[in-house]
């Protein structure tokens, strides 16, 4: 699980011109900011090394694997990535099970009821027939796009593994699991490209609250004024207040809707 | 029989469940008070805790995409539904209608 402070985390920064500044929250910590620049490195590297392979008919592809210096080079590029993957995830879930079973944080990402709640109300709220729900520290948005993500890098680091020890796979299972984690490996990989092209992105460049960018995971910090509006829940819990109302909260966001923008948050 | 607290109690250290939240808070130590709210807090076992995380995770992953389906589903379902809906509050006679009528019937 992600780390998740248990302290009010919030400091008052200064500008260039010396002007105090609003006051930010320290959202993710910076081992959460480097795996995150990692994971982002060693995907898009998996992409542009994977998709020549699975579409090599196309010009495109040949472009791209000319550019890497032949399909053998473009191969162990890729291997090499998704073994830094690997190695990334295990040390994920080593340091997430280290947090659970010593209770040091609450288990924050894992979904709970409201999440299957705010998800229909957040629907009905596209829809104009319902209040926004108010969230706590991660959306449900963010759950689902977290075990997406662990849920795609189990399936597609054991079919890799699979993929590139076929002889050693084959002693000991059935060979028809090589062309079965083909097929899972790259298709799982098309809609893990999907998912990040339509889904993440939209969340974190294009929509109205955050365009052009939202620098808050390469930061780490957030406005206060913006947490307010987005994880009142949250911020309420590390102020050490009640949960404010939903009258409360609504009133306090901005009159458009739009996310108000603070300091450091672009 | 797990042992029961209600939410803000302090507890002894340990993983708890809120059966009505589906949520499961971890207890560093003793005498940490479990989060505020409704709903009922059982001690439960740490492997079951554990267990549960990547099971709701999971359910979660699985039910998100039918989300869109679902609430499309019970629009149009609705929508379908409002004209028997009109037809009916139209048959219907209101209380004082008919009472009128039964009391003009008498005289």
């Amino acid at each position: 699980m992600s780390a998740d402070p248990r302290t009010p985390a919030v400091r008052t920064g200064a500008n260039a011109e010396g002007e105090s500044a609003a006051p930010q929250i320290v959202r993710f910590s910076r081992a959460q900011r480097i795996e995150h620049v990692l994971v982002m490195v060693l995907f898009v590297t998996l992409c542009v090394t994977g998709f020549p392979q699975k579409f090599y008919t196309q010009r495109w592809a040949e472009v791209l694997v000319g550019a890497f210096g032949g399909i053998d080079q473009t191969r162990l590029i890729h291997h090499l990535a998704g073994y830094v993957l690997a190695i990334v995830t295990v040390i994920h879930f080593a340091s997430a099970l280290a947090a659970m079973l010593t209770r040091s944080r609450p288990f924050s990402m894992m979904p709970t009821r409201k999440d299957f709640e705010d998800v229909f109300r957040q629907l009905r709220h596209y829809l104009g027939t319902d209040r926004q729900p108010l969230y706590d520290r991660y959306t449900y948005k963010e759950k689902f796009e977290y075990w997406g993500l662990v849920m795609g890098n189990v399936i597609m680091i054991t079919t890799g593994f699979v993929l590139a020890f076929p002889l050693q796979v084959t002693a000991l299972l059935p060979g028809v699991l090589i062309p079965a984690a083909k097929m899972a490996h790259s298709n799982e990989g098309l809609m893990a490209l999907m998912v990040i092209t339509f889904w993440h992105m939209f969340n974190a460049h294009l929509n109205p609250e955050t365009f052009p960018i939202d620098k808050v995971i390469f930061t780490g910090k957030m406005s206060r004024e913006r947490y307010a509006h987005e994880h009142p829940l949250e911020l309420a819990r590390l102020e050490g207040r009640p949960p404010p109302s939903e009258e409360d909260a609504h009133a306090a966001a901005a009159p458009s809707g739009v996310a108000p923008r603070g300091e450091g948050d672009r | 029989m797990s042992e029961r607290f209600h939410g803000g109690s302090p507890v002894p250290g340990g993983y708890y469940l809120n059966p009505s939240r589906w949520a499961v808070e971890p207890v560093q130590r003793d005498g940490d008070r479990l989060p505020p709210g409704l709903g009922e807090w059982r001690r439960i076992p740490m492997v079951v805790a554990l267990a549960l995380v990547p099971v709701l995770g999971v359910t979660f992953l699985m039910f998100m995409p039918a989300a869109g389906f679902i609430v499309l589903g019970k629009h149009l379902w609705d929508l379908a539904r409002r004209p028997f809906a009109r037809k009916a509050a139209a048959d219907a006679k209101p209380p004082a209608r008919a009472e009128a009528e039964r009391s003009a019937a008498d005289r």
